[in-house]
């Protein structure tokens, strides 16, 4: 199940000490995250920027019992991590990898699916309690904190997001990165369901994408809901198109704007505001402020 | 990312995939030697030709001529087509992009005395998240089974029975053939494979007129073998130069190139540009890690566009240091951009110490914090230039 984390929330960083992994155990590290196991495919480590290093996920678990898994691999080791971390019982998985395969990242999704487990990604930023912790690569330290929960595919565009709100003196209550690959494990339903519950979160902004149809799913569920809080949404890429020559029926070309304009309609009609540009995050979610 | 119809059939025939005889020429001579060795007729001669197979899917009938495939009844006569297509450029490739001269044909056995079963399909299903096995049985609608990672047996079952239905075989026969398909598409991890058409000849033996295999360019690497033949799409020069450095790459028609970290920002950051009057030439994102020399390299490829009259390079910090995008762009500056405009907008990560070296360089940036500032300053540049 997904979960809001708090300061408390126990962290392993599988892939510590991988380039990446290392820089960014270091930034959470910096920012109070509670970081209290890693994992390491050089098996002579023992500790790692003060964090106890294990050889496997197994005994990570078992001597220092982490909620959330953080993993940083390349792309054709990820499915073998995420699977180690589902096996050992770990019950949120943050997979940070970009470029994993479609074969291998429906197969995690798969699998956790059937253990139950909450995988965010592949290739989510993960999520970010501001002012308390960071689970993944969030830059939360960038960030103003607030009390605007920010959910979204593409992480530079809700970076850029949380930028802009933080010039009008807005800030975030949590950030969570789903990913920007086509097959997630996680769609924007679970997180804007805990935001809708958190307390300190009063508006909820998410970043689509054109691909895919996780926002009618979002649109359906959010349309259900009794207490709303002012959800805003915006897609990039209205001005692209996809062509494509295809045997037999020539060239096929699927204008974004049409597909973003249906996105637009559903999430509108269930009670979404829709932004308008990249640039008026700040001006549009100021100006909706407890607009219901 | 695709292969030659050749390949894939190669690859079809390894895996015990009942395809026509067959091999590739590349003279008319050899034509004639491959037909006259396959003996009997009629013989179909088709193009090869990178990403694009112009009579997909369709059993050719004899006296066929149209779009660089052939249909014929002697070895002779084979020669004669494989003569009109090799080293030409015929107009029908025009609309694919930058003309290419034929350099291989694909000589196969026509199918005989047949008919048509229909279409088996495995393919990843971005939209719905999974994976689909269609079926499409000739004459009657198509049938869809979706799995998430693994299939059943059970489904195979179903699915190859729905394809044998009115047909004097047993439908274990057409399991195996089933079977064949989908351990391939695993395999490979394959975005799609396609067999299409199934047909079944002189009522006994199915045959695999035609198919696709369509590979994730994520996977690939597991295959290096196939990798000096694979191509994409012919035609789209800088977006395969783009991805062999690692860039993701959307050639546009306008006059503004535009530089990103990530592909939402990218996707953004063109919106705003169309939004405010301005029109893009190109996207190019250099990903999330870029280093001083990869800026050198975007930079280039995206004058290398006809028709650039500005640069806006959008940059969002966070894994990405701004202070190593501004070295980058530094030292590629004076070589490359010589009379265009080069607006950069920095935020993030040292974006201070990035601003601050740009300043402090001399060259004539126009740097920026904000976006839209940035697109607004780009435009006005490009509107003083016309």
């Amino acid at each position: 199940m997904f979960f809001l984390p708090t300061k408390e929330t126990r962290i392993l960083c599988q892939g510590m000490t991988s380039r990446t992994g290392a820089v960014h155990a270091e930034l959470a590290l910096a920012y109070g995250s509670c970081i209290v196991a890693g994992t390491s495919e050089d098996k002579n480590v023992r500790k790692f920027l003060g964090v106890p290093v294990f050889k496997t996920v197994a005994e990570a678990v078992s001597k220092t019992k982490p909620d959330v898994s953080v993993i940083f691999s390349t792309p054709l080791h990820a499915l073998a991590d995420v699977t180690e971390a589902i096996r050992a019982g770990i019950k949120m998985i943050v997979c940070g990898t970009e470029n994993v395969s479609m074969h291998d990242a429906l197969k995690m999704k798969a699998l956790a699916n059937e253990a139950k487990v909450c995988l965010l990604g592949p290739s989510s930023m993960g999520i970010g309690a501001l002012g308390q912790t960071i689970v993944g690569t969030i830059p939360a330290q960038l960030f103003l904190k607030g009390d605007i929960g920010l959910v979204g595919r593409s992480s530079s565009l809700m970076w850029e997001a949380a930028r802009q709100l933080a010039e009008r003196k807005q800030g975030l209550s949590y950030c969570v990165s789903l990913g920007a690959d086509h097959l997630i494990g996680t769609s924007f339903v679970p997180p804007v369901k805990a935001l809708l519950a958190d307390g300190r979160t009063q508006q909820i902004l998410v970043i689509g994408q054109v691909h895919g149809e996780l926002e009618y799913e979002l649109a359906d569920f959010y349309k259900k809901q009794k207490d709303k809080k002012p959800l805003w949404v915006y897609i990039p890429g209205k001005a692209l198109e996809r062509s494509d020559k295809r045997p037999l029926l020539g060239m096929q070309t699927v204008k974004f704007a049409d597909i973003i304009e249906k996105k637009k309609q559903a999430l509108e009609s269930a009670g979404a505001h829709w932004v308008d540009g990249p640039d008026l995050f700040g001006q549009v979610i100021k100006k909706g402020r407890g607009k219901k | 990312m695709e292969l030659q119809e050749y390949h894939v059939k190669r690859i079809f025939k390894k895996a015990g995939l009942p395809v026509l005889n067959g091999h590739v020429a590349y003279t008319p001579k050899e034509v004639k030697e491959i037909a006259t060795k396959l003996k009997k007729g009629p013989f179909t001669v088709k193009a090869q030709i990178f990403g694009y197979n112009p009579c997909y899917g369709v059993v050719l009938p004899l006296g066929y001529k149209t779009n660089g495939c052939f249909c014929v009844a002697t070895p002779k006569e084979a020669e004669e087509a494989a003569s009109q297509l090799l080293m030409k450029q015929p107009d029908w490739l025009a609309e694919l992009g930058p003309l290419v001269d034929i350099q291989k044909v694909y000589v196969e056995q026509a199918a005989q005395d047949f008919v048509v079963v229909g279409r088996l399909i495995f393919r990843v299903n971005f939209e719905k998240q999974c994976k689909v096995l269609r079926v499409e049985p000739e004459g009657a609608s198509p049938v869809e089974f979706s799995f998430d990672s693994e299939i059943s047996l059970e489904q195979l079952e179903k699915a190859a029975k729905k394809l044998c239905a009115k047909l004097p075989i047993e439908p274990k026969d057409m399991l195996t053939l089933f079977e064949k398909a989908h351990q391939l598409f695993e395999f490979y991890g394959a975005v799609a494979l396609e067999l299409s058409p199934i047909i079944l000849e002189k009522g006994t033996h199915l045959k695999v007129v035609d198919g696709r295999l369509v590979f994730d360019p994520n996977n690939v690497s597991r295959f290096p073998e196939l990798l000096p033949l694979i191509e994409s799409r012919i035609g789209k020069e800088r977006e395969r130069l783009a991805r062999k450095n690692g860039f993701r790459y959307v050639g546009l028609k306008g006059n503004i190139a535009c530089i990103t970290n990530g592909i939402g920002l990218g996707w953004a950051t063109i919106d705003l540009v169309q939004r405010k009057g301005g029109r893009v030439a190109a996207l190019l994102d250099v990903g999330t890690e870029p280093s001083k020399d990869v800026i050198v390299k975007a930079l280039r490829l995206v004058l290398s566009e006809p028709n650039v009259d500005a640069i806006l390079v959008n940059i969002f910090g966070c894994i990405t240091r701004c202070d190593l995008i501004a070295e980058g762009l530094i030292s590629a500056s004076p070589e490359m951009v010589i009379g265009l405009p080069l607006v950069v907008r920095m935020d993030g990560t040292n974006a201070d110490i990035g601003q601050r070296l740009l300043f402090e360089s001399k060259l004539p940036f126009i740097v920026q914090t904000k976006m839209d500032e940035a697109v607004r300053a780009v435009i006005k540049k490009v509107k003083e230039k016309n």
